[in-house]
């Protein structure tokens, strides 16, 4: 089968007409081979060589170049990348804008990225922050929800809770959440839990109150994954695993409230996954040690596993999306 | 003989050109819901995070039901391991793949994350059966690999998977290489017998794509030719060939040059060439990015055994050079030249220059039958054709 085939078949059916197939047929032949995303990589590929041979070299010569030249240079792009960005900018609103303009938008990244690098290189050589090392996360928190609002960009929303999440103390980013942190303390967990709340409940408002409602996602999904995963760490080494067994049940319970409510298929799944990983760590606590718990074992994988497919396969009418 | 129904694969193909055609502004909205309406998607293949979730849980049930058939069966595979082990795992095989074909047939499983852990923990199952039957034969690796081989095809033949033709190549160039290299002459030869072999696989999977059905094997060609491309080049690579020579002949300490050396020179500087300009002749786009990948090895090979500069010098030079040409190339190909152009083919963010070029086109066309025709009444305007027509 291939576009004659097809052409053909919806010609026969009276889906089009013979002119429109015609029409259809000389652009299927016609269309030009485009090669943006081979030369964009190659672009990328060429800048990311170049930027790192340049590295290399300014490394290799950082004793004849002055330091003030260093941050003169950094300074320099951060400065030229929010002037192109602030240029380039579409006008602000708090809804969602609509084709904000590419440059404007890669712009404003270079220049938060670049900021971080200049802000550590002062505090690296110059100590310029003292021993207020809260203010080093504290004010690009501040700086990037400012830019992630003003320009309306989700990226920099994203630098922007995770800056704030460092400045509460922990590290948020999906992954590092569980490598980075040491959630062993109670405080520590409780913290986590506390601001991973707070950010859903950003979520949640945003979305209520209209502003930026597309920002709720990002938030939702950073805020409930902090504290699902600071829950779940209670439950493994904490003194009462019941306890944050209970909160990530809360939460998942949340999640799917939500998820029902927004149609959510990430949500959804993001709650029933935790949900099922602490029942069976509870499940497992709660069960007897003797010679029977293989079979139990095996047979609670088996028929836990098989619920969770049906669940999942079905999510389609629980959610009732009717696509 | 498939699996799964040939029409649900046809209707996806039709669904995205129409979409397709759609946003180009060559269909109308009215049409496009009409033929989706005919042409419906009657099957269940939800999202990639969910896909992932199933197919993770399918295999906990798959491992935990292999579990409790070990504990059933215990005490016979103490006394007599490779007989019981073999027709266990013969008849868990058959097990899963009815539980696969009602999946299919009866849930309309569509590459859903359960089918494939199914389809998977099945071939496993089978490929056991056969090696533990064997065991007690010690065969070579490539005469067991040959044994479990048609289970193998079987698979592809029937369910069409991605990752199983990737097994399947990956056994099939494994049988190649040792059997190979258990005769004196197939060591010297064997990056020729590689590279034979994998041109034969490409020829096969062109051959293949001029079958009615295709459209069913369409990912198992795409794959067989991405991995055939690899290994043709891998296979006269002048890297590969003097390391693995080193290695075949165990030399650990520095590599030794090798016979027919210049030849393999020619192989490493020739094959991406012939990629790259076999893409842009044919407008193949897999063979295109087939042929800059191997660029890219070729350049690491050369400055592996003859580079002359320091890293740093040769990375500006490198990135240097590949941004002027990429930049020159973008410029100069903003206004499409020899049916090539910059623009990206399906532009949903911004009015494509392309589609209102088109719309125009279309328009001189229609001044004879203009009643029958509204283009652009949709409301989401993807194809830039706005209401004007």
């Amino acid at each position: 089968m291939d576009i004659s085939d097809i052409l053909n078949k919806l010609e026969e059916k009276k889906h089009i007409e013979e002119n429109t197939k015609y029409v259809i047929e000389s652009y299927e032949n016609t269309k030009l081979f485009s090669l943006h995303y081979e030369l964009r990589l190659l672009l990328y590929l060429g800048i990311l060589l170049l930027s790192s041979g340049l590295g290399v070299v300014i490394y290799q010569n950082i004793d004849s170049l002055a330091h003030s030249v260093i941050v003169a240079a950094i300074s320099f792009l951060v400065l030229i990348s929010f002037t192109l960005a602030f240029w380039k900018r579409s006008a602000f609103s708090w809804l969602e804008v609509k084709n904000t303009n590419t440059l404007s938008d890669f712009s404003l990244l270079l220049a938060c990225l670049s900021f971080l690098t200049l802000e550590g290189y002062l505090q690296y050589q110059y100590q310029f922050f003292g021993e207020k090392y809260g203010l080093v996360t504290f004010i690009p928190a501040v700086l990037f929800f400012f830019c992630a609002y003003f320009f309306d960009h989700r990226g920099v929303l994203s630098m922007a809770i995770t800056a704030l999440a460092s400045w509460v103390g922990v590290s948020i980013a999906p992954f590092s959440a569980f490598s980075k942190n040491d959630f062993t303390t109670s405080q520590f967990i409780l913290t986590a839990i506390a601001l991973g709340l707070f950010l859903s409940a950003i979520a949640l408002l945003s979305e209520y109150k209209n502003l930026k409602k597309h920002f709720a996602f990002s938030y939702l999904l950073m805020g409930s994954n902090l504290a699902l995963i600071a829950a779940l760490t209670g439950v493994f080494n904490s003194t009462i695993p019941y306890f944050y067994a209970f909160v990530v049940w809360l939460i998942s319970y949340g999640l799917i409230f939500y998820a029902q409510k927004k149609q959510s298929y990430l949500f959804f799944l993001m709650g029933v996954l935790f949900a099922y990983i602490v029942f069976t760590k509870v499940f497992f606590d709660i069960m007897p040690m003797n010679d029977i718990t293989f079979w139990i074992t095996a047979y609670y994988f088996i028929g836990s596993g098989i619920g969770v497919i049906t669940l999942l396969t079905k999510l389609k009418h629980i959610l009732k999306i009717k696509k | 003989m498939k699996a799964y129904q040939q029409k649900d694969i046809e209707h996806t193909f039709l669904q995205e050109k129409a979409e397709n055609w759609f946003e180009k502004g060559l269909l109308p909205q009215t049409q496009l819901d009409a033929i989706k309406k005919e042409f419906p998607l009657d099957y269940y293949q939800p999202n990639f995070f969910l896909r992932i979730a199933l197919f993770l849980f399918m295999s906990l049930v798959c491992t935990f039901s292999i579990a409790i058939l070990w504990l059933i069966f215990e005490k016979a595979i103490q006394q007599s391991p490779t007989l019981t082990l073999s027709i266990l795992s013969f008849a868990f095989g058959v097990g899963l793949v009815a539980v696969l074909e009602h999946f299919i047939k009866y849930q309309k499983m569509f590459y859903a994350g359960t089918d494939n852990a199914l389809l998977y923990y099945g071939i496993a199952s089978f490929s056991t059966a056969i090696l533990t039957a064997f065991d007690a034969q010690h065969l070579p690796t490539w005469l067991a690999l040959l044994l479990i081989l048609p289970v193998f095809l079987i698979a592809i033949v029937r369910y069409a998977d991605s990752l199983t033709v990737c097994g399947t190549y990956i056994i099939s160039l494994t049988i190649v290489f040792d059997a190979s290299l258990s005769f004196s002459a197939g060591k010297t030869l064997l990056p020729f017998i590689i590279m034979l072999f994998s041109f034969g696989i490409y020829r096969l999977s062109e051959k293949l794509r001029k079958r009615k059905d295709v459209l069913y094997y369409a990912n198992v060609l795409d794959i067989l030719k991405t991995l055939s491309l690899t290994t043709f080049y891998l296979g006269g690579n002048y890297f590969i060939v003097r390391e693995g020579n080193a290695l075949v002949n165990k030399i650990y300490t520095g590599s030794t040059q090798i016979a027919f050396a210049p030849l393999f020179y020619f192989f490493s500087v020739m094959i991406p060439i012939l990629y790259v300009v076999g893409g842009l002749k044919k407008k193949d786009r897999l063979l295109l990015f087939m042929g800059l990948l191997c660029a890219a090895f070729s350049v690491f090979t050369y400055r592996h055994y003859f580079g002359f500069l320091p890293t740093e010098i040769a990375l500006i030079i490198s990135g240097t050079l590949l941004i002027v040409v990429c930049a020159g190339l973008i410029y100069y190909l903003k206004t499409p030249k020899f049916g090539f152009t910059y623009n990206p083919e399906s532009e949903r963010d911004g009015i494509s220059l392309e589609s209102i070029l088109l719309s125009e086109i279309i328009q001189t066309k229609l001044d004879t039958d203009e009643k029958t025709f509204r283009f652009g009444g949709g409301t989401s305007g993807g194809g830039g054709a706005g209401g004007e027509y």
